[in-house]
Protein backbone atom coordinates (compact mmCIF):
# COMPACT_ATOMS: atom_id res chain seq x y z
CA UNK A 1 0.00 0.00 0.00
CA UNK A 2 1.12 3.29 -0.67
CA UNK A 3 2.48 4.57 2.32
CA UNK A 4 2.57 8.35 0.95
CA UNK A 5 -1.56 8.40 0.48
CA UNK A 6 -1.60 6.51 3.82
CA UNK A 7 -0.35 9.56 5.24
CA UNK A 8 -2.44 11.98 3.68
CA UNK A 9 -5.15 10.34 4.04
CA UNK A 10 -4.85 9.82 7.73
CA UNK A 11 -4.10 13.86 8.06
CA UNK A 12 -7.64 14.33 6.84
CA UNK A 13 -9.16 11.51 8.96
CA UNK A 14 -7.04 13.31 11.87
CA UNK A 15 -8.17 16.54 10.89
CA UNK A 16 -11.95 16.37 10.80
CA UNK A 17 -12.58 13.30 13.72
CA UNK A 18 -9.86 14.31 16.12
CA UNK A 19 -11.31 12.18 18.60
CA UNK A 20 -11.22 9.08 16.70
CA UNK A 21 -8.19 6.58 16.45
CA UNK A 22 -8.40 5.88 12.98
CA UNK A 23 -5.02 3.30 13.27
CA UNK A 24 -7.22 1.21 15.48
CA UNK A 25 -10.42 0.95 14.65
CA UNK A 26 -11.44 -1.59 12.37
CA UNK A 27 -15.54 -0.74 12.08
CA UNK A 28 -15.83 3.13 12.06
CA UNK A 29 -19.25 2.75 10.13
CA UNK A 30 -20.69 -0.74 11.82
CA UNK A 31 -19.72 0.42 15.18
CA UNK A 32 -21.39 3.86 14.84
CA UNK A 33 -17.83 5.86 15.50
CA UNK A 34 -18.01 8.00 12.64
CA UNK A 35 -21.50 9.20 12.44
CA UNK A 36 -23.79 10.18 8.97
CA UNK A 37 -22.23 14.14 9.43
CA UNK A 38 -18.42 12.52 9.48
CA UNK A 39 -18.64 10.74 6.85
CA UNK A 40 -20.02 13.35 4.37
CA UNK A 41 -17.58 15.52 6.10
CA UNK A 42 -14.57 12.50 5.13
CA UNK A 43 -15.90 11.99 1.87
CA UNK A 44 -16.42 15.27 0.80
CA UNK A 45 -12.81 16.11 1.88
CA UNK A 46 -11.14 13.02 0.61
CA UNK A 47 -13.20 14.64 -2.76
CA UNK A 48 -11.51 17.47 -2.06
CA UNK A 49 -8.12 16.70 -1.59
CA UNK A 50 -7.36 14.49 -4.11
CA UNK A 51 -9.53 15.26 -6.79
CA UNK A 52 -11.84 12.35 -6.90
CA UNK A 53 -15.19 11.09 -7.52
CA UNK A 54 -17.16 9.82 -4.75
CA UNK A 55 -20.68 8.48 -5.08
CA UNK A 56 -23.47 7.75 -2.61
CA UNK A 57 -23.41 4.06 -3.31
CA UNK A 58 -19.57 4.08 -2.43
CA UNK A 59 -20.54 5.32 1.09
CA UNK A 60 -20.75 0.97 2.63
CA UNK A 61 -19.34 -0.45 5.54
CA UNK A 62 -16.78 -1.91 3.33
CA UNK A 63 -15.39 0.92 2.28
CA UNK A 64 -15.02 3.41 5.15
CA UNK A 65 -15.41 0.77 7.65
CA UNK A 66 -11.23 0.98 8.67
CA UNK A 67 -8.19 3.64 7.58
CA UNK A 68 -6.88 0.77 4.99
CA UNK A 69 -10.03 0.43 3.73
CA UNK A 70 -10.40 4.15 2.80
CA UNK A 71 -7.28 4.42 1.86
CA UNK A 72 -7.88 1.26 -0.55
CA UNK A 73 -11.25 3.43 -1.92
CA UNK A 74 -9.33 6.24 -2.83
CA UNK A 75 -6.19 4.29 -4.48
CA UNK A 76 -9.25 2.73 -6.69
CA UNK A 77 -10.67 5.88 -7.52
CA UNK A 78 -7.26 7.37 -8.31
CA UNK A 79 -6.26 4.94 -10.74
CA UNK B 1 -55.20 -12.21 13.58
CA UNK B 2 -53.36 -9.40 15.69
CA UNK B 3 -49.81 -9.87 16.97
CA UNK B 4 -51.08 -9.85 20.80
CA UNK B 5 -53.68 -12.59 19.88
CA UNK B 6 -54.03 -16.73 20.90
CA UNK B 7 -54.65 -17.08 16.61
CA UNK B 8 -51.46 -15.94 16.07
CA UNK B 9 -49.63 -17.49 18.69
CA UNK B 10 -50.98 -21.12 17.31
CA UNK B 11 -50.65 -20.06 14.09
CA UNK B 12 -46.44 -19.27 14.58
CA UNK B 13 -46.91 -22.60 16.70
CA UNK B 14 -48.15 -24.83 13.58
CA UNK B 15 -45.76 -22.73 11.36
CA UNK B 16 -43.13 -23.86 13.03
CA UNK B 17 -43.67 -26.97 13.68
CA UNK B 18 -44.19 -28.02 9.98
CA UNK B 19 -40.81 -25.79 9.34
CA UNK B 20 -38.83 -28.04 11.19
CA UNK B 21 -40.13 -31.11 10.56
CA UNK B 22 -38.65 -30.42 6.70
CA UNK B 23 -34.86 -29.09 8.66
CA UNK B 24 -33.02 -30.91 5.62
CA UNK B 25 -34.93 -29.96 3.02
CA UNK B 26 -34.71 -25.36 2.18
CA UNK B 27 -37.40 -25.92 -0.81
CA UNK B 28 -39.78 -27.40 1.41
CA UNK B 29 -39.20 -25.33 3.97
CA UNK B 30 -39.60 -21.91 1.73
CA UNK B 31 -42.38 -23.43 1.19
CA UNK B 32 -44.24 -23.21 4.65
CA UNK B 33 -43.41 -20.15 4.78
CA UNK B 34 -44.64 -19.12 1.39
CA UNK B 35 -47.82 -20.90 2.71
CA UNK B 36 -47.48 -19.32 6.30
CA UNK B 37 -47.24 -15.51 4.65
CA UNK B 38 -50.33 -16.10 2.08
CA UNK B 39 -52.29 -17.49 5.22
CA UNK B 40 -51.41 -13.96 7.22
CA UNK B 41 -51.94 -12.23 4.16
CA UNK B 42 -55.38 -13.33 3.70
CA UNK B 43 -56.33 -13.30 7.25
CA UNK B 44 -55.56 -9.94 7.52
CA UNK B 45 -56.71 -8.72 4.26
CA UNK B 46 -58.12 -10.66 1.83
CA UNK B 47 -57.70 -13.07 -1.66
CA UNK B 48 -57.80 -9.76 -3.23
CA UNK B 49 -55.08 -7.82 -2.36
CA UNK B 50 -52.65 -11.25 -1.78
CA UNK B 51 -52.91 -10.95 -5.67
CA UNK B 52 -52.37 -7.68 -5.87
CA UNK B 53 -49.05 -8.04 -3.50
CA UNK B 54 -48.48 -10.95 -5.94
CA UNK B 55 -48.33 -8.68 -8.52
CA UNK B 56 -46.26 -6.00 -7.73
CA UNK B 57 -43.47 -8.57 -6.49
CA UNK B 58 -43.68 -10.23 -9.77
CA UNK B 59 -43.10 -6.88 -11.76
CA UNK B 60 -40.28 -5.97 -9.57
CA UNK B 61 -38.98 -9.61 -9.86
CA UNK B 62 -38.99 -9.30 -13.75
CA UNK B 63 -37.57 -5.42 -13.46
CA UNK B 64 -34.72 -6.78 -11.15
CA UNK B 65 -33.71 -9.33 -13.59
CA UNK B 66 -34.19 -7.05 -16.92
CA UNK B 67 -31.86 -4.53 -14.44
CA UNK B 68 -28.97 -6.91 -14.27
CA UNK B 69 -29.24 -7.67 -17.64
CA UNK B 70 -28.90 -4.02 -19.22
CA UNK B 71 -25.71 -3.70 -16.61
CA UNK B 72 -24.25 -7.18 -17.75
CA UNK B 73 -24.99 -5.98 -21.05
CA UNK B 74 -23.35 -2.64 -20.18
CA UNK B 75 -26.15 -0.17 -21.54
CA UNK B 76 -26.18 1.34 -17.77
CA UNK B 77 -28.88 4.19 -19.64
CA UNK B 78 -31.44 1.45 -19.95
CA UNK B 79 -30.57 0.05 -16.37
CA UNK B 80 -31.21 3.08 -15.26
CA UNK B 81 -34.73 3.79 -17.24
CA UNK B 82 -35.72 0.68 -15.61
CA UNK B 83 -34.27 0.69 -11.82
CA UNK B 84 -36.64 4.20 -12.40
CA UNK B 85 -39.34 2.55 -13.74
CA UNK B 86 -39.39 -0.07 -11.38
CA UNK B 87 -38.94 2.53 -7.88
CA UNK B 88 -41.63 4.58 -9.71
CA UNK B 89 -43.88 1.98 -9.53
CA UNK B 90 -43.18 0.75 -6.03
CA UNK B 91 -43.65 3.86 -4.37
CA UNK B 92 -46.36 5.11 -6.73
CA UNK B 93 -48.23 2.13 -5.01
CA UNK B 94 -47.62 3.15 -1.87
CA UNK B 95 -47.94 6.68 -2.17
CA UNK B 96 -51.17 6.14 -3.77
CA UNK B 97 -52.61 3.30 -0.79
CA UNK B 98 -51.54 6.27 1.58
CA UNK B 99 -53.02 9.38 -0.24
CA UNK B 100 -55.07 8.86 -2.84
CA UNK B 101 -57.74 6.04 -1.88
CA UNK B 102 -60.49 8.35 -1.46
CA UNK B 103 -60.09 8.40 -5.47
CA UNK B 104 -61.66 5.03 -5.56
CA UNK B 105 -64.03 5.93 -2.75
CA UNK B 106 -65.28 8.04 -5.24
CA UNK B 107 -65.45 5.11 -8.37
CA UNK B 108 -66.96 2.58 -6.25
CA UNK B 109 -69.84 5.59 -5.41
CA UNK B 110 -69.93 6.60 -8.94
CA UNK B 111 -70.39 2.38 -10.19
CA UNK B 112 -72.77 2.03 -7.65
CA UNK B 113 -75.20 4.70 -8.66
CA UNK B 114 -75.35 2.63 -11.65
CA UNK B 115 -76.24 -0.61 -10.23
CA UNK B 116 -72.36 -2.07 -10.95
CA UNK B 117 -70.59 -2.87 -7.29
CA UNK B 118 -66.98 -4.42 -6.73
CA UNK B 119 -64.66 -4.49 -3.12
CA UNK B 120 -63.36 -2.64 -1.17
CA UNK B 121 -59.92 -1.20 -1.47
CA UNK B 122 -57.71 -3.02 1.17
CA UNK B 123 -54.20 -1.54 2.17
CA UNK B 124 -51.74 -4.27 1.34
CA UNK B 125 -50.55 -5.18 4.65
CA UNK B 126 -46.89 -4.46 5.49
CA UNK B 127 -46.86 -2.49 2.38
CA UNK B 128 -44.62 0.11 3.60
CA UNK B 129 -42.38 -2.05 4.62
CA UNK B 130 -41.45 -4.46 1.93
CA UNK B 131 -42.43 -0.96 -0.72
CA UNK B 132 -38.94 0.25 0.59
CA UNK B 133 -37.27 -3.42 0.59
CA UNK B 134 -37.94 -3.95 -2.86
CA UNK B 135 -37.19 -0.17 -3.89
CA UNK B 136 -33.27 -0.90 -2.29
CA UNK B 137 -33.49 -4.27 -3.95
CA UNK B 138 -34.11 -2.69 -7.40
CA UNK B 139 -31.66 0.42 -6.63
CA UNK B 140 -28.60 -2.48 -5.37
CA UNK B 141 -28.73 -4.27 -9.03
CA UNK B 142 -28.35 -1.00 -10.77
CA UNK B 143 -25.36 -0.42 -8.78
CA UNK B 144 -24.16 -4.04 -9.22
CA UNK B 145 -24.12 -4.58 -5.00
CA UNK B 146 -25.99 -7.72 -5.53
CA UNK B 147 -27.40 -9.79 -8.65
CA UNK B 148 -31.03 -10.29 -9.47
CA UNK B 149 -33.33 -12.98 -7.67
CA UNK B 150 -33.60 -15.98 -10.36
CA UNK B 151 -36.22 -18.04 -8.32
CA UNK B 152 -40.14 -16.53 -8.18
CA UNK B 153 -40.55 -18.29 -5.28
CA UNK B 154 -37.78 -17.31 -3.25
CA UNK B 155 -38.18 -13.47 -4.35
CA UNK B 156 -41.63 -13.87 -2.85
CA UNK B 157 -40.02 -15.26 0.37
CA UNK B 158 -38.16 -12.12 0.93
CA UNK B 159 -40.56 -9.66 0.22
CA UNK B 160 -43.26 -11.32 2.17
CA UNK B 161 -41.74 -13.49 4.94
CA UNK B 162 -43.97 -13.54 7.62
CA UNK B 163 -42.40 -12.68 10.29
CA UNK B 164 -41.81 -9.33 9.10
CA UNK B 165 -44.61 -8.78 7.49
CA UNK B 166 -47.03 -6.73 9.57
CA UNK B 167 -44.61 -3.96 11.44
CA UNK B 168 -41.13 -4.15 9.74
CA UNK B 169 -38.33 -4.26 10.25
CA UNK B 170 -37.34 -3.17 6.85
CA UNK B 171 -35.04 -6.04 5.20
CA UNK B 172 -32.18 -5.54 2.89
CA UNK B 173 -32.07 -8.53 0.49
CA UNK B 174 -27.75 -8.44 0.89
CA UNK B 175 -28.38 -9.60 4.47
CA UNK B 176 -31.49 -11.38 4.59
CA UNK B 177 -31.85 -13.32 1.38
CA UNK B 178 -28.51 -15.65 1.97
CA UNK B 179 -29.90 -16.77 5.90
CA UNK B 180 -33.30 -17.42 3.71
CA UNK B 181 -31.30 -19.53 1.25
CA UNK B 182 -30.40 -21.86 3.74
CA UNK B 183 -32.08 -24.85 5.51
CA UNK B 184 -32.33 -24.34 8.94
CA UNK B 185 -32.31 -27.26 11.46
CA UNK B 186 -34.21 -27.22 15.04
CA UNK B 187 -32.01 -25.47 17.48
CA UNK B 188 -32.55 -25.41 21.08
CA UNK B 189 -30.61 -23.01 22.11
CA UNK B 190 -31.65 -20.35 19.18
CA UNK B 191 -35.16 -21.87 20.63
CA UNK B 192 -35.21 -20.58 23.98
CA UNK B 193 -33.64 -17.25 23.19
CA UNK B 194 -35.87 -16.50 20.33
CA UNK B 195 -39.13 -17.81 22.68
CA UNK B 196 -37.88 -15.27 25.58
CA UNK B 197 -37.47 -12.45 23.18
CA UNK B 198 -41.08 -13.40 22.10
CA UNK B 199 -41.89 -13.24 26.10
CA UNK B 200 -40.18 -9.63 26.76
CA UNK B 201 -42.11 -8.71 23.67
CA UNK B 202 -45.70 -9.60 24.96
CA UNK B 203 -44.65 -8.05 28.60
CA UNK B 204 -43.69 -5.01 26.63
CA UNK B 205 -46.77 -5.08 24.73
CA UNK B 206 -49.62 -6.67 26.29
CA UNK B 207 -48.53 -5.79 29.92
CA UNK B 208 -47.09 -2.25 29.75
CA UNK B 209 -47.72 -0.84 26.51
CA UNK B 210 -51.52 -1.58 26.00
CA UNK B 211 -51.76 -0.31 30.52
CA UNK B 212 -50.35 2.62 29.65
CA UNK B 213 -53.18 3.04 26.71
CA UNK B 214 -55.83 3.10 28.65
CA UNK B 215 -54.84 6.18 30.63
CA UNK B 216 -53.47 7.95 27.61
CA UNK B 217 -56.73 7.60 25.54
CA UNK B 218 -58.61 8.52 29.52
CA UNK B 219 -56.82 11.72 29.95
CA UNK B 220 -56.57 12.48 25.86
CA UNK B 221 -59.98 11.71 25.29
CA UNK B 222 -61.40 14.52 27.91
CA UNK B 223 -61.02 17.73 25.87
CA UNK B 224 -61.57 19.94 29.32
CA UNK B 225 -57.85 18.10 30.17
CA UNK B 226 -55.06 20.79 30.10
CA UNK B 227 -51.77 21.81 32.21
CA UNK B 228 -49.39 19.07 33.59
CA UNK B 229 -52.19 15.95 33.41
CA UNK B 230 -52.15 16.29 29.03
CA UNK B 231 -48.33 16.75 29.33
CA UNK B 232 -48.09 13.61 31.65
CA UNK B 233 -50.11 11.87 29.50
CA UNK B 234 -47.97 12.80 26.30
CA UNK B 235 -44.76 11.52 28.39
CA UNK B 236 -46.58 8.27 28.74
CA UNK B 237 -47.73 8.38 25.58
CA UNK B 238 -44.05 8.16 24.31
CA UNK B 239 -42.75 5.29 26.57
CA UNK B 240 -46.01 3.96 25.36
CA UNK B 241 -45.59 4.05 21.62
CA UNK B 242 -41.68 2.43 22.45
CA UNK B 243 -43.07 -0.66 24.54
CA UNK B 244 -45.91 -0.98 21.71
CA UNK B 245 -43.97 -0.75 18.90
CA UNK B 246 -40.71 -2.49 20.04
CA UNK B 247 -42.18 -5.16 21.76
CA UNK B 248 -44.08 -6.10 18.45
CA UNK B 249 -41.00 -5.97 17.24
CA UNK B 250 -39.32 -8.01 19.67
CA UNK B 251 -41.86 -11.15 19.19
CA UNK B 252 -40.83 -10.66 15.13
CA UNK B 253 -37.54 -11.00 15.58
CA UNK B 254 -38.09 -14.04 18.60
CA UNK B 255 -39.82 -16.00 15.59
CA UNK B 256 -37.56 -15.61 13.29
CA UNK B 257 -34.62 -16.27 15.53
CA UNK B 258 -36.66 -19.44 16.06
CA UNK B 259 -36.28 -20.45 12.23
CA UNK B 260 -32.87 -19.72 12.01
CA UNK B 261 -33.06 -16.11 10.35
CA UNK B 262 -31.61 -12.98 12.18
CA UNK B 263 -33.49 -10.25 11.17
CA UNK B 264 -31.83 -6.43 11.36
CA UNK B 265 -32.44 -4.88 14.88
CA UNK B 266 -34.87 -2.00 15.06
CA UNK B 267 -33.89 -0.49 18.54
CA UNK B 268 -31.04 -0.08 20.44
CA UNK B 269 -31.85 1.55 23.73
CA UNK B 270 -33.58 4.51 23.08
CA UNK B 271 -33.85 5.79 25.92
CA UNK B 272 -30.45 6.70 26.76
CA UNK B 273 -30.35 9.06 23.44
CA UNK B 274 -28.53 11.87 24.10
CA UNK B 275 -29.72 13.78 21.65
CA UNK B 276 -32.33 14.02 18.80
CA UNK B 277 -29.60 13.09 16.14
CA UNK B 278 -28.54 9.98 18.42
CA UNK B 279 -32.25 8.81 19.10
CA UNK B 280 -32.93 8.81 15.51
CA UNK B 281 -29.46 6.37 15.27
CA UNK B 282 -31.45 3.91 17.80
CA UNK B 283 -35.50 4.13 17.01
CA UNK B 284 -36.66 2.42 13.71
CA UNK B 285 -33.06 1.68 12.60
CA UNK B 286 -34.00 -0.80 9.77
CA UNK B 287 -36.08 2.92 8.38
CA UNK B 288 -32.83 4.94 9.48
CA UNK B 289 -30.82 2.96 7.45
CA UNK B 290 -33.08 2.63 4.43
CA UNK B 291 -33.40 6.68 4.54
CA UNK B 292 -29.11 7.00 5.17
CA UNK B 293 -27.82 4.61 2.25
CA UNK B 294 -30.95 5.70 -0.84
CA UNK B 295 -31.91 9.09 0.64
CA UNK B 296 -29.54 10.97 2.55
CA UNK B 297 -26.22 10.34 1.06
CA UNK B 298 -27.47 10.51 -2.30
CA UNK B 299 -28.82 14.69 -1.99
CA UNK B 300 -25.51 15.38 0.12
CA UNK B 301 -23.18 13.96 -2.63
CA UNK B 302 -25.31 15.11 -5.74
CA UNK B 303 -23.21 17.20 -8.25
CA UNK B 304 -26.03 20.41 -8.25
CA UNK B 305 -26.30 20.14 -4.13
CA UNK B 306 -22.96 20.24 -4.12
CA UNK B 307 -22.45 22.99 -6.64
CA UNK B 308 -24.86 25.17 -4.82
CA UNK B 309 -23.53 24.53 -1.16
CA UNK B 310 -20.15 26.37 -2.69
CA UNK B 311 -22.13 29.36 -3.00
CA UNK B 312 -22.21 29.44 1.10
CA UNK B 313 -19.47 31.22 2.79
CA UNK B 314 -17.57 29.30 5.25
CA UNK B 315 -15.97 25.92 4.35
CA UNK B 316 -18.18 24.19 7.44
CA UNK B 317 -21.60 25.80 6.72
CA UNK B 318 -20.62 24.63 2.90
CA UNK B 319 -20.73 20.88 4.60
CA UNK B 320 -23.78 21.78 6.65
CA UNK B 321 -25.50 23.12 4.18
CA UNK B 322 -26.23 20.09 2.11
CA UNK B 323 -26.61 17.67 4.97
CA UNK B 324 -28.85 20.11 6.48
CA UNK B 325 -30.87 20.13 3.48
CA UNK B 326 -30.74 16.47 2.90
CA UNK B 327 -31.92 15.86 6.86
CA UNK B 328 -34.76 17.97 6.53
CA UNK B 329 -35.83 16.22 3.12
CA UNK B 330 -35.68 12.51 4.92
CA UNK B 331 -37.41 13.69 7.71
CA UNK B 332 -40.00 14.96 5.92
CA UNK B 333 -40.20 11.81 3.77
CA UNK B 334 -40.26 9.60 7.26
CA UNK B 335 -42.84 12.05 8.57
CA UNK B 336 -45.39 11.45 5.70
CA UNK B 337 -44.42 7.67 6.09
CA UNK B 338 -45.62 7.65 9.42
CA UNK B 339 -49.11 9.08 8.28
CA UNK B 340 -51.02 11.40 6.25
CA UNK B 341 -51.85 14.94 7.12
CA UNK B 342 -49.81 18.08 7.36
CA UNK B 343 -49.51 16.99 10.90
CA UNK B 344 -46.81 14.46 9.72
CA UNK B 345 -45.23 16.66 7.62
CA UNK B 346 -44.64 18.96 10.76
CA UNK B 347 -43.31 16.12 12.69
CA UNK B 348 -40.89 15.52 10.45
CA UNK B 349 -39.81 19.45 10.66
CA UNK B 350 -39.76 19.39 14.53
CA UNK B 351 -37.00 16.27 13.77
CA UNK B 352 -35.39 17.56 11.34
CA UNK B 353 -34.73 20.95 13.30
CA UNK B 354 -33.00 19.58 16.25
CA UNK B 355 -31.20 17.30 14.07
CA UNK B 356 -30.13 20.07 11.97
CA UNK B 357 -29.28 22.86 14.48
CA UNK B 358 -27.02 20.08 15.83
CA UNK B 359 -25.22 20.05 12.66
CA UNK B 360 -25.29 23.72 12.06
CA UNK B 361 -23.93 25.11 15.47
CA UNK B 362 -21.72 22.13 16.08
CA UNK B 363 -18.57 24.26 16.78
CA UNK B 364 -20.79 26.66 19.12
CA UNK B 365 -21.89 23.78 21.43
CA UNK B 366 -18.80 22.23 21.37
CA UNK B 367 -16.76 25.70 22.51
CA UNK B 368 -20.08 25.93 25.07
CA UNK B 369 -19.32 22.78 26.77
CA UNK B 370 -15.35 23.67 26.56
CA UNK B 371 -15.96 27.59 27.85
CA UNK B 372 -18.29 26.02 30.82
CA UNK B 373 -15.90 23.07 31.52
CA UNK B 374 -18.99 20.15 30.82
CA UNK B 375 -17.65 16.91 31.16
CA UNK B 376 -20.02 14.85 28.38
CA UNK B 377 -18.89 11.83 29.58
CA UNK B 378 -19.83 12.32 32.88
CA UNK B 379 -23.12 10.65 34.60
CA UNK B 380 -25.07 13.62 35.20
CA UNK B 381 -24.02 15.09 31.83
CA UNK B 382 -25.44 12.03 30.48
CA UNK B 383 -28.78 11.70 32.38
CA UNK B 384 -29.71 15.43 31.96
CA UNK B 385 -29.13 15.30 28.07
CA UNK B 386 -31.30 11.65 28.08
CA UNK B 387 -34.35 13.31 29.60
CA UNK B 388 -33.97 17.04 27.69
CA UNK B 389 -33.92 14.02 24.43
CA UNK B 390 -36.88 12.55 26.05
CA UNK B 391 -38.91 16.19 26.32
CA UNK B 392 -38.26 16.87 22.96
CA UNK B 393 -39.33 13.84 21.42
CA UNK B 394 -42.55 14.26 23.76
CA UNK B 395 -43.44 17.43 22.54
CA UNK B 396 -42.39 16.14 18.76
CA UNK B 397 -45.37 13.67 19.53
CA UNK B 398 -48.08 15.71 19.98
CA UNK B 399 -47.97 16.11 16.11
CA UNK B 400 -48.54 12.34 15.66
CA UNK B 401 -50.48 11.57 18.43
CA UNK B 402 -53.38 14.34 17.55
CA UNK B 403 -55.62 13.86 14.22
CA UNK B 404 -54.40 16.42 12.31
CA UNK B 405 -52.34 20.03 12.55
CA UNK B 406 -55.24 21.96 14.62
CA UNK B 407 -55.67 19.50 16.73
CA UNK B 408 -52.03 19.19 17.77
CA UNK B 409 -51.50 22.99 18.07
CA UNK B 410 -54.86 22.72 20.36
CA UNK B 411 -53.55 20.22 22.47
CA UNK B 412 -50.22 22.14 22.83
CA UNK B 413 -51.84 25.13 23.59
CA UNK B 414 -54.09 23.35 26.66
CA UNK B 415 -50.36 22.33 27.67
CA UNK B 416 -49.62 25.47 27.96
CA UNK B 417 -52.51 25.86 30.79
CA UNK B 418 -52.12 25.62 34.43
CA UNK B 419 -49.31 23.27 35.80
CA UNK B 420 -50.83 21.29 38.64
CA UNK B 421 -48.51 18.49 40.09
CA UNK B 422 -50.93 17.48 42.45
CA UNK B 423 -52.73 15.57 39.57
CA UNK B 424 -50.49 12.77 40.46
CA UNK B 425 -51.13 12.23 44.02
CA UNK B 426 -54.99 13.49 44.65
CA UNK B 427 -56.23 10.65 42.89
CA UNK B 428 -57.21 12.36 40.06
CA UNK B 429 -55.56 9.64 38.01
CA UNK B 430 -57.74 7.14 38.78
CA UNK B 431 -60.80 8.31 37.18
CA UNK B 432 -59.01 7.27 33.37
CA UNK B 433 -59.98 2.98 33.90
CA UNK B 434 -56.57 2.62 35.59
CA UNK B 435 -57.52 1.51 39.58
CA UNK B 436 -54.12 2.37 42.11
CA UNK B 437 -52.37 -1.33 41.54
CA UNK B 438 -52.65 -0.97 38.16
CA UNK B 439 -50.94 2.52 38.73
CA UNK B 440 -48.32 1.60 40.41
CA UNK B 441 -47.84 -1.99 37.97
CA UNK B 442 -47.55 0.56 35.36
CA UNK B 443 -45.24 2.93 36.83
CA UNK B 444 -42.71 -0.35 37.95
CA UNK B 445 -42.97 -1.58 34.61
CA UNK B 446 -42.38 1.78 33.11
CA UNK B 447 -39.09 1.81 35.59
CA UNK B 448 -38.50 -1.85 34.38
CA UNK B 449 -38.37 -0.32 30.64
CA UNK B 450 -35.98 2.40 31.44
CA UNK B 451 -33.68 -0.31 33.67
CA UNK B 452 -33.97 -2.88 30.69
CA UNK B 453 -32.72 0.30 28.11
CA UNK B 454 -29.42 0.87 30.30
CA UNK B 455 -28.82 -2.35 30.70
CA UNK B 456 -28.91 -2.98 27.06
CA UNK B 457 -26.65 0.21 26.60
CA UNK B 458 -24.34 -1.70 28.76
CA UNK B 459 -24.56 -4.85 26.96
CA UNK B 460 -25.80 -7.04 29.18
CA UNK B 461 -27.45 -9.97 28.05
CA UNK B 462 -30.15 -11.24 30.15
CA UNK B 463 -31.30 -13.32 28.24
CA UNK B 464 -28.16 -14.80 28.08
CA UNK B 465 -27.50 -15.02 31.50
CA UNK B 466 -30.67 -16.80 32.15
CA UNK B 467 -29.89 -19.78 29.19
CA UNK B 468 -26.42 -19.76 31.90
CA UNK B 469 -28.10 -20.31 34.89
CA UNK B 470 -29.77 -24.24 36.02
CA UNK B 471 -32.55 -25.83 34.85
CA UNK B 472 -34.47 -25.19 37.90
CA UNK B 473 -34.14 -21.40 38.03
CA UNK B 474 -34.50 -21.06 33.97
CA UNK B 475 -37.81 -22.94 34.35
CA UNK B 476 -38.78 -20.66 37.23
CA UNK B 477 -38.41 -18.05 35.36
CA UNK B 478 -39.73 -18.65 31.94
CA UNK B 479 -43.02 -19.47 33.78
CA UNK B 480 -42.85 -16.15 36.00
CA UNK B 481 -42.67 -14.47 32.56
CA UNK B 482 -45.61 -16.50 31.35
CA UNK B 483 -47.55 -15.99 34.04
CA UNK B 484 -46.68 -12.60 34.40
CA UNK B 485 -48.04 -11.70 30.84
CA UNK B 486 -51.11 -14.38 31.67
CA UNK B 487 -52.36 -12.31 35.03
CA UNK B 488 -51.40 -8.72 33.78
CA UNK B 489 -51.71 -8.45 30.36
CA UNK B 490 -54.30 -6.34 29.18
CA UNK B 491 -57.16 -8.05 26.72
CA UNK B 492 -59.94 -6.89 24.60
CA UNK B 493 -62.19 -4.34 25.00
CA UNK B 494 -64.22 -6.28 27.88
CA UNK B 495 -61.54 -5.40 30.29
CA UNK B 496 -62.48 -4.11 33.78
CA UNK B 497 -59.88 -3.03 35.45
CA UNK B 498 -62.19 -3.04 39.05
CA UNK B 499 -61.02 -7.17 38.34
CA UNK B 500 -57.58 -7.79 38.57
CA UNK B 501 -57.23 -10.83 37.55
CA UNK B 502 -54.65 -12.39 40.05
CA UNK B 503 -56.82 -12.00 43.05
CA UNK B 504 -58.36 -15.01 42.26
CA UNK B 505 -55.32 -16.88 42.48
Amino acid sequence: MNDKLREEVLAVLTDLCPDVDFEKEEALIDDGIVESFDVIQIVTSLMEQFDIEIDADDIEPENLNSLERIVGMVERKLN
Amino acid sequence: MELKSAGYCAFVFAALLVYFCFHKNRTLQRNVILVSSALLIVSLTNVPTLLLMLFIALTVFILGLAIEKSTVEGNMKKARCLMFAGVFFVLGILIYFKFFTFTFEALRRFAAGRGVSFGELVFPVGLSYYALSMTAYLIDIYHKKHGAEKSFPDILEFFFYFPSITEGPINLYAKTMPQLKEAHSFDSDRCVLGLLRILWGYIKKVVIADRIGILVTGILSEKENGGFILFFAMLLYSFQIYTDFSGGIDVIMGVSEILGVKLTENFRAPLVSKSVTEFWQRWHMSLGEFMEKYVYYPIVLNKRVMKLSKKVRWKYLQRAFSATLASVIVFILVGIWHGTGWNYVVYGCFQAFFVSQAVLLAPVWKNARAGLKINDAGLSYRILTALRTFLILTFGRYFIKAANLSNAVEMLRRTFTEWRFSCLFDGSLLHYGLDIKNLYLMYFSILLIIIADILAERKVSIRSWILSQDRLLRYMVYLAGVFFVIIFGIYGKGYDSTTFIYQAF
